[in-house]
């Protein structure tokens, strides 16, 4: 998602090769360090804040950021370890783009979201490029 | 509060009466959520954003842990199984990284993977999307780097 918003081109197993995506199982947020040296600045932290993603934002940076799922109004599985982007803050929501729907973006309440990354302990990542 | 207590290295006969007395004081320096949710932070941080950590048990032994279960979650279906466990010193609320065989989970995350049906993308119940919100166009400015630093600083 973030790649397609800077309009960068990219080859879909050459990602999960960066990444070290293991088939079917995932991978850690802390393997977006494998983008330096592809030419990307990159941040990873928890106990992150709404501040800090807001910060992000205002410089044209999403954050991508782990959420247990199960905390969104809605989402009707089982809690789930999940990673969304957040794209915009306004009045009460957080606005994100889910890769689990089709539509974007979501509103989610700060109440709502503000559950779901604690059950993360707040972890997320900036990638930009540098 | 209520939690499962596990009584780990207690030597027991192989039959017959069986007594056992524990008496271990201890603070609880990290409650049975926070615990889990140090453990989930390091799932996502350092191995896998599809694993979840599960409700803990106390664990008695040489060392008094929490004995978080780790999950394997998928989107479109929730908690698949569980795929290993890490501890977490209920005094210091440490994680044990060394309690937890990670390659291990990642196998058997795979195995889970394979009883799963097909991924599809689903709609959203239109009242959760965001519409009619002015776009605020920014490109992205300054130097992530540089803005790190000053997060560090403060």
């Amino acid at each position: 998602m973030l790649y397609a918003s800077w309009n960068i081109r990219f080859s879909y197993d050459e990602l999960k090769t960066d990444l070290r995506i293991r088939p079917n199982a995932g991978s850690p947020l802390e393997n977006v360090r494998q983008l330096s040296p592809k030419g990307f600045a990159v941040y990873f932290q928890r106990r992150g804040t709404f501040a800090n993603l807001y910060g992000m934002l205002e410089r044209g940076w999403p954050s991508i950021v782990s959420v247990q799922a199960g905390e969104f109004p809605y989402w009707q599985e089982p809690p789930t370890q999940h990673a969304v982007v957040v794209v915009g803050m306004i009045d009460d929501n957080i606005l994100v783009n889910d890769p689990t729907f089709a539509d974007a973006p979501l509103a989610i309440p700060y109440g709502d979201f503000d559950l779901a990354w604690l059950e993360m302990d707040e972890a997320f990542a900036v990638i930009a490029p540098a | 509060m209520n939690a499962m207590i596990l009584l780990d290295k207690i030597d027991l006969p192989e039959s017959g009466p069986a007594e056992i007395q524990i008496a271990r004081s201890f603070t609880i320096g990290i409650s049975a959520t926070q615990a889990r949710r140090r453990v989930n932070g390091w799932l996502a941080m350092k191995v896998s954003t599809s694993m979840l950590g599960d409700t803990p048990s106390l664990v008695v032994a040489d060392r008094i842990v929490w004995r978080v279960p780790i999950l394997f979650t998928a989107t479109h279906v929730g908690p698949v199984g569980t795929v290993g466990s890490v501890d977490v010193d209920v005094e210091s609320g440490e994680i044990l990284p060394e309690t937890a065989n990670i390659e291990e989970m990642y196998c058997r995350a795979e195995e889970l993977a394979q009883t799963l049906p097909p991924f599809k993308l689903r709609e959203v119940p239109p009242e959760y999307l965001a519409k009619d919100i002015p776009i605020t166009p920014i490109e992205p400015q300054g130097n992530l780097a540089d803005f790190i630093a000053t997060l560090r600083e403060s």
